[in-house]
C-alpha cells in the first residue's frame, strides 16, 4: 500500500532534512508510527498523503508516486483515498455535524453529484452517525458538542468518501481513556471490514498492542542539519 | 460554484453579527453617494419646474428668496404684507393674470393658503373628489393632506389656534371640505386652499357674531356709531348657510393683507413692463422665481460639491475598512484554509470563498440600497420640505 525508498524532505525555512531510507506498509495493515514530539511524525504523514512533496526519493501510495503527480491530481488523489484525522480535529464552526462529516462533497468539483449520487451519501454519513453514536446531532454545531463527541464527528468525516488509507495524527492523543478506546476500536473496525489500511501517528505508547505493526521513527528515520547532508 | 456559494452562505449565517456589519458598510457604500444625487437632482427638478411655471412674483420688498419660498412653497415668511388693492392695480393694468394669495394659518400642520380660483387654472389643478370652493368656509385639500388626515369631502378641519392664552386673538375656525384636489406631486398637495375672505376669518381679520342691536345686555357701548359687545356675545367658530350672512368685515377691504401676488403676464413685453415697474418701487418689488431658485440651487450645489468631498473620503475610508476585514478574514481562516487544503481542497478556496460570500453580500447591499433609494424618492417631498425649512 505505502512504498518509500530514500525519502528526504525539509521545509523550505528550516534547519534539518528528515531521512527516510526505507518503509513499506501492506495493504490492510494497522500500523502506528511513534516518536517523541518534533521528530517529524506529521511530516510523515504529510508526504504519505501528498500535501508535501519531498526533495527526493519514491513515495508510491496505492499504486501512484506522489512526487510525479501534479498538484491538482494529488489533491483528488487525497479526497478519493486518503481520510485523514487531524490531532486539533478541525471541524468547521459554521457547519452542522451533518456537513462537517459531508464536507468533502463540497471540496470535490470532479465528482458528478446527481440525486442518486447525494442520496447515497446522506444515507452514507447518516450510516456512519448511527455507528458512532451520534446520530441525535446531526443538526448541531460543534461548539455544542464535548471533545469525545467531536472526535466522533472528525472520525466519521475521515471514513465518508471510504478511504482506502487512513492517515490519523495523534488522533486519540487529547482523549480520556475509556474515548480513546472507543475511537480505536472505530478506526479498527472500519479497518478490519474494508481492508483499508490504518497510519496512526502518536507520541503515546499505550495501548499499542492493538496495532499489526509499531514504527518507532527514531529508528528508522533521520533528522539532519542541512549542513549535514550525507 | 454551487459548493462555493452553499459554503459561504453557511459562513455568512454562522457570523451573523459579522454579516450584519458588512451589510451596513457596504449598504451605507452604495447608498449614501446614489441618495445624495438622487435628493439633489430631486431638489433641483422640482424646484426649477414649480419656479418656471410661475413667470412673476409680486410682494412687499425684502428678502426675494423669502417671497418665493412663501409663494410657491407655502414656507413661512418675514416680509410684510402688500394691500389687496395691488391686485385691483395689476387687474386694472391688463398686462397678465394676477392670483392673491395670503398665507397665515395652519391646520393640524398643514398650510392654509387663500386664493382664488384663478390658482387652480393656472396650476392645472382639479378636484378628484367632491366639488371646489364655492363660498365662504369651505376648503379644499390637497391629496397628500387629505390622505395624511384621513379627510374626505364633507368632512371638518380646524384651524390651529394661533396663541391660546391670548382671549382677544383670532379664533380658531372650522373649515369645510368640499373637495379632495388630484395628486400633482408637488407642493399643492400639502396645502388647504380657502378663498382670500375664508382666509382672512380665519386670520380674525372678519368675524361673525350673534345680532348685538336689540338684545339686552349684550351692548358694552357704542363708539362712533359702532356697537362693542361685551364678553357674552357669542362669536361663530363656523361658517355654514345660516350664518354665513353674519360674517362681516370691519374697515375696506382694499387695506386687507395679500402675502404676495402670483402674475401670469401675457407677453413677455407685460412680463418686462411689470418687472421694470416694480423693480424700482421702494415699497414692492416684482421677482422672477426661476432667477431665484437658479441662486438658491448654486448655493445647494457648492454645498454637493463639499458633501461629495466629505462623501469621498468617508467611502473611501468606508472601503478600506471593508477590504481590511476580508483581508482579516482570509487570515483568520488560515487554519481552516489548511484543514481543507489537506482534505483536498484547492489552495485558493478560502481567497475564492471569501470573495464569493463578498458577492453575495454586495448583492444584498445593492438590492437594500435599491429599496432605500425607493424609499427615498416616495419620501422625497418630506426631505424637499425638511431641506426648504
Amino acid at each position: 500500500m505505502i512504498q518509500i525508498d530514500n525519502l528526504g524532505f525539509s521545509y523550505a525555512e528550516g534547519l534539518f532534512r528528515f531521512v527516510l531510507p526505507r518503509l513499506s506498509i501492506g495493504r490492510g495493515e494497522v500500523c502506528c508510527i511513534t516518536g517523541p514530539s518534533g521528530y517529524g511524525k506529521t511530516t510523515l504523514l504529510s508526504l504519505i498523503a501528498g500535501i508535501l512533496v519531498p526533495a527526493d526519493g519514491v513515495i508510491q501510495v496505492d499504486g501512484l508516486n506522489l512526487p510525479e503527480l501534479s498538484e491538482k491530481e494529488r489533491r483528488q488523489f487525497r479526497l478519493e483515498k486518503i481520510g485523514f484525522v487531524f490531532q486539533d480535529l478541525e471541524l468547521l464552526d459554521y457547519l452542522n455535524v451533518y456537513e462537517n462529516i459531508g464536507v468533502g462533497r463540497f471540496l470535490d468539483n470532479s465528482r458528478v453529484w446527481n440525486r442518486e449520487a447525494i442520496q447515497n451519501y446522506d444515507q452514507h454519513i447518516r450510516e456512519l452517525a448511527a455507528r458512532t453514536g451520534i446520530e441525535r446531532h446531526l443538526n448541531r454545531h460543534p461548539a455544542q458538542l464535548s471533545r469525545g463527541e467531536k472526535q466522533r464527528v472528525a472520525l466519521c468525516r475521515s471514513l465518508v468518501n471510504s478511504p482506502v488509507l487512513i492517515l490519523a495524527d495523534e488522533a486519540t492523543g487529547s482523549l480520556d481513556p475509556e474515548n480513546r478506546e472507543k475511537t480505536r476500536d472505530l478506526l479498527y473496525g472500519y479497518c478490519r471490514e474494508t481492508g483499508a489500511t490504518l497510519v496512526e501517528a502518536s507520541h503515546d505508547r499505550s495501548g499499542l498492542e492493538n496495532f499489526d505493526r509499531i514504527f518507532d521513527l527514531p529508528a528508522i528515520a533521520e533528522i539532519l542539519p542541512l549542513e549535514e547532508q550525507p | 460554484m454551487r459548493n462555493l456559494l452553499f459554503l459561504a452562505v453557511r459562513y455568512l449565517r454562522f457570523h451573523r453579527f459579522r454579516t450584519v456589519i458588512l451589510l451596513l458598510t457596504l449598504t451605507s457604500l452604495l447608498y449614501l453617494p446614489l441618495a445624495v444625487i438622487l435628493i439633489t437632482d430631486i431638489s433641483q427638478q422640482s424646484l426649477t419646474l414649480r419656479a418656471e411655471s410661475t413667470p412673476v412674483i409680486i410682494g412687499s420688498r425684502g428678502s426675494d428668496l423669502d417671497l418665493v419660498m412663501n409663494a410657491l412653497y407655502f414656507q413661512p415668511s418675514q416680509l410684510r404684507t402688500v394691500p389687496y388693492s395691488l391686485l385691483d392695480e395689476l387687474n386694472h393694468e391688463e398686462r397678465g393674470r394676477p392670483v392673491p394669495f395670503f398665507l397665515g394659518d395652519t391646520a393640524r400642520g398643514y398650510p392654509v393658503a387663500g386664493t382664488s380660483p384663478a390658482y387652480f387654472s393656472e396650476r392645472n389643478l382639479r378636484v378628484a373628489e367632491g366639488y371646489m370652493i364655492t363660498g365662504l368656509g369651505e376648503c379644499v385639500l390637497g391629496s397628500r393632506v387629505a390622505e395624511s388626515l384621513g379627510l374626505k369631502p364633507g368632512d371638518r378641519i380646524i384651524t390651529d389656534p394661533e396663541n391660546p392664552y391670548h382671549l382677544a386673538g383670532s379664533y380658531p375656525l372650522e373649515l369645510k371640505v368640499t373637495g379632495i384636489l388630484e395628486a400633482s406631486a408637488g407642493w399643492d398637495d400639502r396645502a388647504i386652499f380657502t378663498d382670500i375672505r375664508t382666509a382672512w376669518i380665519a386670520r380674525g381679520l372678519g368675524h361673525g357674531h350673534d345680532e348685538l342691536a336689540g338684545e339686552q345686555g349684550t351692548v358694552l357701548k357704542e363708539e362712533k356709531g359702532n356697537l362693542v359687545g361685551n364678553a357674552s356675545v357669542r362669536m361663530y367658530n363656523r361658517i355654514d348657510p345660516e350664518n354665513r350672512n353674519d360674517f362681516h368685515f370691519h374697515g375696506s377691504t382694499a387695506d386687507f393683507p395679500l402675502s404676495g401676488i402670483l402674475f401670469f403676464p401675457d407677453s413677455s413685453r407685460s412680463e418686462a413692463m411689470i418687472l421694470s415697474a416694480y423693480g424700482e418701487h421702494s415699497l414692492l418689488q416684482a421677482v422672477e422665481p426661476d432667477k431665484v431658485i437658479l441662486k438658491l440651487l448654486d448655493t445647494l450645489f457648492r454645498i454637493r460639491e463639499i458633501l461629495n468631498w466629505v462623501l469621498g473620503v468617508t467611502l473611501t475610508i468606508t472601503t478600506g475598512a471593508v477590504v481590511f476585514i476580508l483581508v482579516l478574514t482570509v487570515r483568520l481562516r488560515k487554519a481552516e484554509s489548511l484543514t481543507l487544503y489537506r482534505m483536498g481542497g484547492s489552495r485558493s478556496l478560502i481567497v475564492r470563498l471569501t470573495a464569493v460570500e463578498t458577492f453575495i453580500l454586495g448583492i444584498i447591499s445593492f438590492l437594500i440600497s435599491l429599496l432605500l433609494l425607493g424609499v427615498t424618492w416616495l419620501f422625497r417631498l418630506n426631505i424637499l420640505d425638511l431641506l426648504i425649512q
